[in-house]
């Protein structure tokens, strides 16, 4: 696609609230000091990033922008070189909202940075990691070597239950894992099944993959991509009469298929979409759920997409203060102030580890690039912010719900010599059940 | 002449220019609107929604002191707070400016601040009554000795030095850290709303002269200014004022009701 099409296409899609996170902004800069990559330097403030789709919007779709251009601070990309910089800017966001919540005009930059990822992509200029891994989970023909982490990860699930699991089953409850679970964090995957076969819940669970991280398409702006898996989705769960979805991924892939989906598909699921933070915290509240206490040092970091993209802040506390007695919340911001981890929306798909795990898996398909190295270095300076904040707490352990989380705290522990470690919410309640 | 003209000539047509430019500004929202399938509300209790209204309008501006303490300090609470709200709607004069053109403003005439620590005593001991066709006592406030800080020029000084602040801010995020957000709009923006600023200073305390025709001068400038911020008020970033940040907020309530936070 030409970059006037991909632009008029993007374009096409501002409705009323884009229109004012577009117009809105009075240029006040005080989403910047929340922005994780602002520390890494300055310009990647959320305003400042979102400048670049402001130029083209006024350019575009104002009648000042196409008269007086620059004057009125309106513009087109012009070449490779403009291309590169806005691509720069939209891949310096973990789309955490944190900038939308602390914009005294509601103003969320990180929508607007999502529509500079679509004209990037439009334009075929995704960073060549994220479009292979996105071009196989449209396909649905998963590599081997993604396949045999998917397989392992099953295999351990059914040895730490003693028997088979139910698979491709009729249920009320379908488990969705998702392949970046089994390859980022596979104990997750396994520690949730021991739990839905202790409490002896009516599941079962697809045999094969449905997804990598559902939708990668979301992540770098590819419309049709996340159509296509979403439809698959729906389409596994309605076939297998399932009344909830059930997740442990935290991220992307539970924001969006809980409040996204309707958007992108024109109509509701048959099937609510839920966390295993809200199965348990129900078990919990309604008394099918015993949790044993002791005094570990523990604390919660609320995953973006679950907190403020989500709306799950109390619930995993409740279950964690009921197990220790030596519960803290961080000590810069929780909920809707909590502070991102830096591994979001792709982020750590294509920082160093990401990377390096992937293309263990996948060969050469997967090849490094300047781009990600560059981005590697602002990404570990959100990083350290978070695991600095995490070792300020005095927590040994930090309990999430959310695998990319994990996997960029465990790095940034491991990377800046911190004695934490942090594991997913079902791995953690093992220990505490009767 | 120009007093004349601003106050004869261009009042009407600067609020037709105004109306104009909010209905376009409007009709973009309105036409930009589709009608999508949308996600089921998460439960809360109503009491938590309740907090989350109020919450939402205040909680950015916490996040504010806590992170950005310059900017809330003079951006929040100097210019909007102490400064350009309250000398726009509630100064003595323009209470009844205001009610000149509206009369049901004349309500909050009881909360009108003089134009100066010396004009106090009025409010709590003399209450003026203007001689007029339009007299109503609008000096007869309730701010008693605040008065003393809660003055016209007081608040116009404070005004006046958070914009020029803010102008050097913008000096600073352009030239060292070359920040592309901060652009032309920004700049003249600031300046117009300095100059009002000044200029109604300026005709407060009959400066730089006090001859008649100076005074008028000053003052018509100070009334054009402001009526060319009317006309270009929805046309720029001022527009938030009057639209942007309710929407935003409101917008957002319904976001984070949605979500269930
Ligand atoms: S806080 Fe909001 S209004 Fe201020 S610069 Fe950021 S996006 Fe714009
Ligand atoms: S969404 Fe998060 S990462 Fe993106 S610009 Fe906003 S604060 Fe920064």
């Amino acid at each position: 696609m030409s970059v006037q099409e991909a632009i008029r296409s993007v374009l096409r899609e501002v409705d009323p609230v884009r229109l004012h996170y577009l117009e809105g902004c009075v240029s006040c800069g005080l989403c910047g000091p929340h922005c994780p990559f602002y520390y890494a330097d300055v310009k990647y403030e959320p305003v400042n990033k979102a400048e670049e789709m402001r130029f083209i919007y006024r350019k575009e779709m104002t009648f000042a922008g196409k008269i007086l251009g620059e004057l009125v601070g309106a513009k087109l990309p012009r070449d490779k070189e403009d291309l590169e910089r806005i691509r720069e800017m939209a891949y310096r966001c973990t789309n955490c909202r944190y900038c939308y919540q602390t914009c005294p005009l509601g103003i969320y930059s990180g929508e607007l940075i999502m529509m500079l990822r679509q004209i990037i992509d439009r334009v075929g200029m995704t960073p060549s990691c994220l479009t292979v891994l996105k071009d196989v989970e449209v396909s649905g023909n998963f590599p081997n070597g993604l396949i045999s982490a998917w397989n392992e990860a099953l295999k351990r699930a059914q040895e730490a239950i003693g028997g088979e699991l139910p698979l491709d089953r009729p249920a009320d409850l379908i488990y969705l894992p998702w392949l970046i679970e089994a390859i980022l964090t596979p104990e997750v995957i396994v520690d949730t099944v021991k739990l839905l076969d202790k409490l002896n819940l009516n599941w079962s669970m697809p045999s094969k993959p449905l997804a990598i991280e559902p939708a990668l398409g979301t992540i770098m702006g590819d419309k049709k991509a996340r159509k296509v898996v979403f439809k698959r989705i729906v389409d596994y769960v309605k076939s297998h009469k399932g009344k909830a979805a059930l997740l442990s991924h935290g991220g992307t892939p539970y924001m969006d298929l809980r409040f996204e989906l309707p958007f992108v598909l024109g109509e509701r699921a048959p099937f609510k979409v839920i966390h295993v933070v809200e199965l348990l915290h129900e078990m919990y509240s309604e008394g099918k759920l015993n949790l044993k206490q002791d005094g570990v040092k523990v604390t919660w970091h609320d995953p973006c997409k679950m907190a403020r993209g989500g709306g799950l802040i109390e619930e995993p506390r409740h279950l964690i203060k009921a197990t220790s007695k030596q519960y803290r919340d961080l000590p810069k911001g929780i909920g809707m102030y909590s502070h991102c981890c830096g591994g979001g929306t792709g982020i750590s798909l294509m920082a160093e580890e990401g990377r390096r795990m992937l293309r263990e898996l996948l060969g050469e398909l997967i090849s490094s690039a300047k781009f990600c190295e560059e981005l590697e270095k602002d990404h570990l300076v959100a990083v350290k912010n978070k695991v600095d904040e995490i070792e300020e707490s005095g927590a040994e352990l930090v309990v999430t719900g959310c695998s990319t989380c994990i996997h960029t705290i465990n790095k940034g522990a491991k990377k800046f010599g911190k004695e934490f470690k942090a594991v997913h919410i079902v791995s953690y309640l093992q220990d505490y059940l009767p | 002449m120009i007093y004349e003209f601003a106050v004869y000539d261009m009042f009407l047509p600067s609020i037709a220019l105004f109306t104009f430019g909010l209905i376009y500004r409007l009709s973009r929202y309105a036409f930009t609107y589709r009608k999508t399938a949308r996600p089921e509300w998460r439960k809360r209790p109503l009491a938590r929604r309740a907090f989350l209204l109020i919450d939402s309008f205040i909680h950015a501006i916490i996040a504010a002191a806590k992170k950005s303490r310059v900017d809330f300090l003079v951006g929040l609470l100097v210019l909007h707070t102490l400064g350009v709200i309250p000398l726009l709607f509630l100064l003595s004069h323009h209470v009844a400016w205001w009610s000149y053109y509206f009369p049901p403003y004349q309500a909050l005439s009881f909360l009108a601040i003089p134009t100066s620590a010396t004009s106090s005593s009025l409010t709590v001991t003399a209450p003026l009554q203007p001689v007029s066709g339009m007299s109503f006592k609008f000096v007869n406030t309730i701010w008693g000795p605040l008065t003393v800080v809660l003055n016209g020029d007081v608040l116009a000084v404070l005004a006046i030095v958070a914009t020029a602040f803010k102008l050097a801010d913008r000096v600073v995020a352009k030239v060292k850290h070359r920040l592309q957000r901060v652009n032309w709009g920004d700049f003249s923006a600031l300046i117009l709303l300095l100059f009002i600023l000044v200029t109604g200073y300026m005709a407060t305390h009959h400066l730089p002269f006090g001859d008649v025709v100076t005074y008028k001068n000053v003052l018509g400038l100070h009334i054009l200014s402001a009526e060319l911020l009317v006309i270009l008020l929805p046309f720029t970033k001022f527009f938030h004022f009057v639209f942007n940040f309710w929407f935003g907020k409101l917008h957002e309530v319904y976001d984070i009701w949605r979500r269930g936070l």
